[in-house]
């Protein structure tokens, strides 16, 4: 199983610019509440499976993100 | 300005009918009538939940975020705004207006102007000179006050900030912005657009590497509330230590 992974953002901005690049590309994503256990934060973390781990970096990447981590939670 | 007019309308029934004709002849500073689809998105905002946009993460925080970012991607799409982020909402053309000026000016420093410029520019301006010692210069323009761009050249290169009227509140007359960008190529390029923002085209896209704002009150647009913004967020926020 591999699980899938969660984007830390510094911006809820950039939470949905990665979401609209990702659905452009046939990505399964969600905006969810950011987990408690990964930062302090109130803001928004982006889910996604973590086999479309390359893509997402990729896309992060080509949208020159400021992103905090990405972090890969195991079911 | 409101004209109600009183028409007395003889109707095939006896009654003498009384009606209200109002003729609205201040849609430059605030339109009317909305269109029915933004009173229909307002009313659907106020109706149902409409969270904290960004401040939380549950689902109506995020929905409301989501479309502050769509709102944000359709102003980039239309004005050339290459990173949507940059655009930085305010509440009226006025306060964008006066965070560009006093974002982008420094003491002693050099503002070009046309000679058209909305009280919302002059009196920040006029403001700052008085006490920060910031020199105003007129651009040429002819007799209705479009900017002569060529003898406009010679202060290209000693002004910090050119702030233009993009059309007339007085007259109507438009400056030639491309033209302008051109001649200021390394000047940051204020352009107030409160009569424009929807009616004419304005692309933001760079020339070279001129930043350039944009306070565009989507009257035009008519939305329920004046939206206002600036599309250069970083010089904008430079404001918040030198307000007056």
């Amino acid at each position: 199983m591999d699980g899938h992974g969660v984007v830390l953002f510094y911006s809820t901005h950039a939470v949905f610019r990665l979401e609209k690049a990702l659905r452009n590309r046939g990505v399964a994503c969600k905006p969810i509440p950011t987990p408690r256990h990964l930062s302090s934060d109130c803001g928004t973390a982006l889910r996604f499976a973590w086999l479309q781990r390359e893509v997402v970096e990729a896309e992060i990447e080509r949208l020159e993100l400021d992103i905090e981590a990405i972090h890969r939670m195991c079911e | 300005m409101r004209i109600e007019v009183l028409v007395l309308c003889q109707p095939p029934v006896k009654e003498l009918v009384a009606c209200i004709i109002v003729v609205y002849l201040d849609h430059a500073a605030t339109s009317w009538p909305k269109p029915p689809e933004v009173v229909a998105r307002v009313s659907d905002a106020l109706s149902s939940l409409t969270a904290n946009a960004g401040r939380s993460g549950h689902d109506s925080s995020i929905q409301s975020a989501r479309l502050v970012f769509q709102t944000r991607e359709c102003l980039a799409e239309r004005f050339g705004i290459a990173r949507s982020e940059n655009l930085l909402f305010v509440k009226g053309c006025t306060e964008g207006l006066n965070l560009v000026i006093k974002g982008v000016l420094a003491p002693e420093s050099i503002v070009a102007v046309s000679p058209m410029e909305h009280n919302s520019v002059m009196r920040p301006l006029m403001r700052l000179a008085r006490q920060y010692n910031v020199q105003i210069e007129a651009l040429p323009a002819d007799r209705y006050g479009r900017i002569d761009l060529e003898a406009s050249g010679a202060l290209s290169q000693r002004v910090d900030l050119v702030a233009v009227c993009h059309a007339s509140n007085v007259n109507g007359s438009v400056q030639d912005l491309i033209g302008l960008r051109e001649v200021f190529s390394d000047v940051p390029l204020l352009v107030d657009a409160a009569q424009t923002a929807g009616v004419l085209p304005i692309d933001m896209r760079p020339v070279r590497s001129t930043c350039t704002g944009l306070p565009a009150r989507s009257e035009r647009s008519r939305p329920a509330a004046r939206l206002d913004c600036w599309a250069n967020k970083s010089d904008a926020l430079r404001a918040c230590s030198w307000k007056g």
